[in-house]
């Protein structure tokens, strides 16, 4: 049996938290990706960073928060979750405002990690 | 080259669904090979039996319907998208004791497997909507 082909797939999630299914979406994109042991890049830019703050009580329009499944990502072998680091700075949130620990990006960074992806999924 | 082709959106609503079908008919007249079709999210609405469209407009449901018998396409409905937006198969209205199924025979229902499968073994994704 050949062995497992493994690609890598970035996924960009750009929109925020709710309002619309692109970041839920792109959560369970990524575990199931990571569930079939490929190499996951998963990029939060643009409006996608609100997903990351800290606090969040969204039981008041009767949604849920993905910070415990945005926890839960190492379990899942997702190690690094990357922020494009300008659009932080654009909605003036630092990494302190976050729930999680992140790797932040710059622009080329960001360029580079779509160019030299097998797959990208933007979100 | 193999492609495969995630839809993500409904049909007549936005242009999404309309330019992954035009896309997946020029794939094939240039000769190209599409591993697998993946209706996923608002996408699986593509796949209804049961719609009824006006004279002087185009059936996307027809149009995807008779691509993926004229090609014998693999194309996979993403479960979880399909069964919460009323799109079943005759096994799932049994299953869950449902009136009606609208989903073609030549369209499965699957996971996001059958979609991690299609990035391993295809040279292109790309996603539509």
């Amino acid at each position: 049996m050949p062995a497992p082909v493994r690609k890598s797939f970035t996924f960009l999630s750009r929109h925020a938290p709710y309002g619309r299914d692109n970041a839920q979406i792109c959560l369970e994109l990524v575990l199931a990706t990571a569930v079939y042991e490929q190499t996951v890049n998963y990029l939060f830019m643009d409006d996608g960073v609100y997903q990351l703050v800290d606090s969040q009580q969204p039981r008041t329009i009767h949604n849920k928060t993905l910070s415990a499944n945005l926890q839960a990502l190492s379990l899942y072998g997702v190690e690094t979750v990357y922020v494009d680091s300008e659009s932080l700075r654009q909605r003036r949130l630092s990494i302190d405002d976050l729930v999680i620990q992140v790797q932040l990006l710059s622009d080329d960074e960001v360029t580079a990690m779509i160019r030299t992806a097998d797959v990208v999924f933007p979100l | 080259m193999k492609f495969s082709i995630v839809i993500h959106s409904a049909p007549y609503a936005s242009e999404g669904a309309s330019s992954a079908l035009r896309f997946c008919q020029a794939v094939l007249a240039e000769g190209h090979e599409i591993y697998r079709l993946f209706f996923f999210r608002d996408g699986v609405h593509n796949l209804t039996r049961l719609a009824v469209v006006a004279q002087d407009e185009t059936s996307l449901q027809d149009a995807w319907e008779e691509l993926i018998r004229e090609h014998r396409l693999d194309a996979v409905a993403c479960v979880t998208s399909a069964l919460k937006r009323g799109i079943i198969d005759s096994q799932e209205a049994n299953r869950y004791d449902k009136a009606a199924s609208n989903l073609s025979e030549l369209v499965s229902i699957s996971g996001l497997g059958q979609l991690v499968d299609a990035v391993q073994n295809s040279d292109r994704v790309l996603n539509f909507g």
